[in-house]
């Protein structure tokens, strides 16, 4: 498993995945920040916070993840995104192209999909659909 | 659940779940082999594994659309 001490922004209006997603990452080695929305996301931004990767929710009430991460890539386009989602059937319907650095996560997912996820977007620059997988944290 | 769509309660169970497998696995791991309790976690982790895959049929019986469900 990736241990690059690499640092992960996951951002989710829901705490229990907010802190689900966060003891995962924490597990699998990563450094990790959370926000509970785009708002906060862009306070960290300019306040100096710089991730590798970003893990954002699609279905937030303040912004769409989609729309936070639009607004981000304007002014950092290299900033490496994971959407996690609920619906990624309606999601790829209608959106069927993935920019470099983009990837989507199913949920439900497990520990292992999620850490196989994030290893995948900040070791390859290639687009990249990740479906949950099975077994444990080794 | 009164007025939810059909979307939002899909979209509540699958968050529920994320959360049920994600702590899980999390407490398998840190379970060492001779904990007894590590057989009732890992019931847990069966259960919702199975729960889990019979998310896209629920989904697609309920349509997972905006209509209100009774």
């Amino acid at each position: 498993m990736t241990n690059d001490r690499s640092l992960v922004l996951v951002v989710d209006d829901e705490p229990p995945i907010r802190n689900m997603e966060m003891r995962i990452l924490q597990a699998g080695g990563y450094a990790v920040q959370e926000a509970s929305g785009a708002r906060e996301v862009f306070a960290m931004l300019d306040a100096g916070v710089a991730p590798d990767l970003l893990i954002a929710d699609l279905d937030m009430p303040e912004l769409s993840g989609e729309d936070m991460v639009r607004r981000i890539h304007a002014s950092r386009p290299n900033l490496k995104v994971l959407y996690v989602t609920g619906n990624i059937d309606r999601l790829l319907d209608t959106r069927s192209l993935l920019w470099d650095g983009e990837a989507f996560l199913d949920k439900p997912f497990t520990a292992n999909g999620l850490l196989e996820a994030v290893s995948l977007l900040l070791t390859r620059s290639i687009s990249t659909q990740v479906s949950a997988s099975s077994g444990r944290i080794s | 659940m009164t007025g939810a769509t059909n979307a939002q309660v899909v979209h509540l169970l699958k968050n529920h779940l994320a959360v049920i497998v994600g702590f899980c696995d999390l407490l398998i791991a840190d379970t060492p082999d001779g904990d007894p309790r590590k057989a009732d976690l890992l019931d847990v982790h069966k259960a919702a594994r199975e729960a889990m895959a019979v998310m896209p049929e629920v989904a697609r019986r309920l349509g997972a659309t905006g209509e209100e469900l009774e």
